[in-house]
């Protein structure tokens, strides 16, 4: 450094003047020639580069358009036991890029040894463009992409996607959904996953974690799942019936640990889920769930203080309202208690039942129980109750044996788990959640004295002479309700179109799970037998509770002491 | 002193460019490394999330019942009957009178165990002569049964799908 500081020093230059200017006066015009020839090297290197730039563009975007385009990741869906529902499978796409495809005979040639369908004179078309990029074949297995790799060929490459597979197929299909070919959930919980953690947009913008999105656990049981949709299933096909449901709860949290409606679809068909036959009853059908309200009309009658479980009310020659008859449906020819109207499904009885308690206080107890807006669950396929809208005599009798008001299975199964335990009505939930979480939210909608009385009545149908008798099952103390509807055609009720159900909670001492099911249209078993929902209903609720107690937990006991009548 | 410092300078210069570019080629390495490491870790969840796939796609209920009923001769896997659950405290304990247990059995009082293993006869605790040659005889007739009936695939199975 000094030493070179030094020999640059003016004082010590300064005797050496004159050679330096001259030599620059003389290496003038080289030095500019040379400088000349490196700024045309320079400028030769500059235009290529944005030549190069320019041509890499177009080929470069199409790719990125592709990569966006591709089927999003989605969270896998589990269980409540950690089976897996829905979960994202790799697939991989095999795409070209014209430009670098050298000879396009002999790459369809050599592409057609793995995938015969590139003989398409469309694939040829589209490998003959200059394009930068063009699909050749979505969605190919992990088998042919190997060996379309091991083929070598220029300008042929694969991008990995997603695709939503669903292991158990039809047995989820209402709950879980479906998504679109982009894997964006459009209904079920995959629709509700998709608003709630705004995955669309997180795709979008490419903010994934890179472990992926946690898993989602439902409050679904598998098990509890399968059987309810096998049996209903039986039931189904045993009837003759058109459609079926089947919903199990937990009447402490309000989880749904199973909900079937049959006909259903095949995810993987997603055709078969618009079809109208195949929707979702359970949460998106409302129907007129006959006497199963009785239930309901028991508890507002008891809960009002105006009715108690000794009163006795006239049942002989039915009930005239203004131009309307209601009549009975399995006459007793006698006036009957409460529990009797039950047991029997008097429809006078809980007509009159009703009218005793009040018009307003029936109108508040069915708003008090839900049955006049929207359930409040997760999935987005919910329906609208209809009810009729100006109070009346002739509707408050009639909604008494639950007609002239329609609501969806869910909607009574709900409301039937606040009836039996201890009077706390809370939102169904698809997702896990404890008692104290669910105490949090419930309301209560009638006291635990009336909840006890209605115990004792799903309890005493279920045994002899009740309607539910073929519904117990030993050891379980099933309790329930029947409800055999007359379906609405063309304006009437027609006597021999049913939809019946069964309303039913196990074990009746401490409630702890309640399945409801459903059967539209069911036929007689047999020719000359009757159709009622006791004899098709209640033996398919209790060889779903037969077969999903053991699996719940729930002990049986054979020593039970005999049903005594609640104080009243 | 003023060039063996120059000396030193340079020295430490060649030194210092050496260690660097070690460091650099083993930080190099180690990205390498770390890049496989990593395409190998993403691999595998990939490849368990697949087999965690066909695993529920094998364990489906439905499938699992219709096999069931199926092997029903040879399986003889019957439903649970309520009758059939209890718990630990139910079971009575055993009568007073009966010995110890200590590995013999009173001919004279044949117990519920040995009448168990007279019934089942593979179970029992001590290895009997030719339980190899049981187990041997069950294999095969499960064999014969799924040469005889075969196990085609149903037409709907997602099982299908991953098969292609």
């Amino acid at each position: 450094m000094r030493l070179w500081f030094r020999r640059s020093d003016p004082a010590v230059a300064a005797p050496q003047l004159g050679r330096p200017v001259h030599r620059v006066r003389l290496s003038g015009p080289r030095v500019f020639l040379t400088g000349l020839a490196f700024a045309a090297v320079y400028g030769l290197i500059i235009l290529k580069l944005v030549k190069l730039g320019l041509d890499a563009d177009d080929h470069i975007a199409a790719l990125d358009m592709a990569r966006t385009e591709v089927s999003a990741q989605r969270p896998d869906i589990l269980d409540r036991n950690g089976e897996v529902l829905a979960t994202d499978i790799k697939t991989s796409s095999l795409f070209a890029e014209p430009k670098h495809v050298l000879g396009v005979s002999e790459t369809i040639d050599a592409l057609a040894t793995v995938l015969p369908d590139m003989r398409d004179p469309q694939i040829r078309q589209r490998l003959s463009t200059k394009a930068g990029f063009v699909w050749l074949k979505r969605e190919i297995t992990p088998m042919q992409r190997a060996r379309i790799y091991r083929l070598g060929l220029p300008g042929v490459g694969f991008i990995d996607e997603n695709k939503r597979l669903y292991p158990v197929a039809n047995l989820t299909s209402h709950i879980i959904g479906l998504v679109n070919v982009d894997n964006q959930g459009i209904s079920g919980i995959e629709k509700y996953l998709d608003d709630k953690l705004s995955l669309t947009e997180m795709n979008k913008i490419g903010v994934l974690p890179p472990d992926g999105l946690l898993p989602q656990r439902l409050s679904i049981d598998l098990r509890v799942q399968h059987v309810v949709r096998d049996e209903v299933n039986e039931a189904k096909k045993r009837y003759r019936a058109v459609a079926g449901m089947g919903i199990v709860l937990d009447v402490h949290t309000g989880e749904v640990l199973a909900m079937v409606s049959l006909p259903d679809f095949d995810p993987a068909q997603p055709k078969e889920a618009l079809d109208k036959e195949n929707m979702n009853r359970d949460t998106a059908g409302v129907f007129e769930m006959g006497s199963v309200f009785k239930t309901f009309n028991s508890a507002m009658a008891l809960d009002s203080g105006k009715v108690s479980l000794s009163d006795i009310f006239e049942t002989r020659g039915g009930l005239q309202i203004g131009h309307q008859h209601i009549s009975e449906f399995h006459g007793k020819g006698r006036p009957l208690t409460v529990p009797e109207i039950f047991i029997y499904s008097s429809n006078t009885g809980s007509a009159r039942m009703a009218l005793k308690a009040g018009e307003e206080t029936q109108h508040a107890f069915f708003e008090k129980i839900g049955f006049f807006k929207k359930l409040d669950t997760e999935l987005p396929e919910e329906a609208v109750p209809m009810f009729p809208k100006r109070l009346s005599e002739i509707s408050t009798a009639t909604m008494a044996f639950g007609h002239g008001i329609s609501v969806t299975p869910m909607h009574t199964a709900i409301a039937g788990a606040a009836m039996i335990n201890g009077g706390m009505l809370m939102n169904p939930t698809f997702f896990p959640r404890s008692r104290e979480e669910a105490m949090a939210t419930a309301v209560r909608v009638i006291r635990p004295e009336t909840s006890d009385k209605l115990r004792y009545l799903f309890r005493l149908n279920c045994l002899p002479p009740g309607s539910g008798t073929r519904a117990e099952v030993e050891g379980y103390r099933v309790g329930g309700k029947t409800g055999t509807a007359e379906k609405v055609a063309a304006g009437r009720y027609e006597h021999d179109k049913r939809r019946n159900s069964f309303l039913a909670a196990f074990p009746m001492e401490d409630p702890q799970y309640l399945v409801l099911v459903v059967l539209d249209e069911p036929k007689p078993e047999k020719d000359g037998s009757s159709a009622v929902a006791g004899l098709n209903a209640a033996p398919t609720v209790g060889n779903i509770i037969r077969r999903i107690a053991p699996m719940l937990g729930v002990m049986p006991k054979f020593d039970t002491p005999p049903i005594t009548a609640a104080s009243n | 002193m003023l060039k063996t410092f120059n000396v030193v300078l340079i020295g430490l210069m060649l030194l210092g460019a050496g260690v660097v570019y070690l460091m650099k080629y083993d930080s190099e390495r180690a990205a390498g490394r770390i890049a496989k490491l990593q395409h190998k870790i993403s691999d595998t969840r990939e490849a368990i999330a697949g087999l965690k796939a066909e695993w529920s796609l094998l364990n489906q209920p439905k499938r699992l019942q219709d096999l069931v009923e199926k092997y029903h001769n040879y399986l003889e896997l019957d439903r649970l009957e309520p009758g059939q659950v209890a718990s630990i405290d139910e079971i009575p304990m055993r009568p007073a009178a009966s010995k110890p247990d200590d590995g013999t059995v009173d001919p004279a009082k044949p117990s519920r165990m040995l009448a168990i293993g007279k019934a089942g006869d593979l179970t029992g605790s001590i290895p009997k002569k030719g339980a190899n040659e049981q187990v041997k005889k069950a294999t095969d007739k499960l064999d014969a049964l799924v040469a005889a009936k075969g196990v085609e695939p149903r037409p709907n199975d997602p099982i299908n799908a991953l098969a292609r």
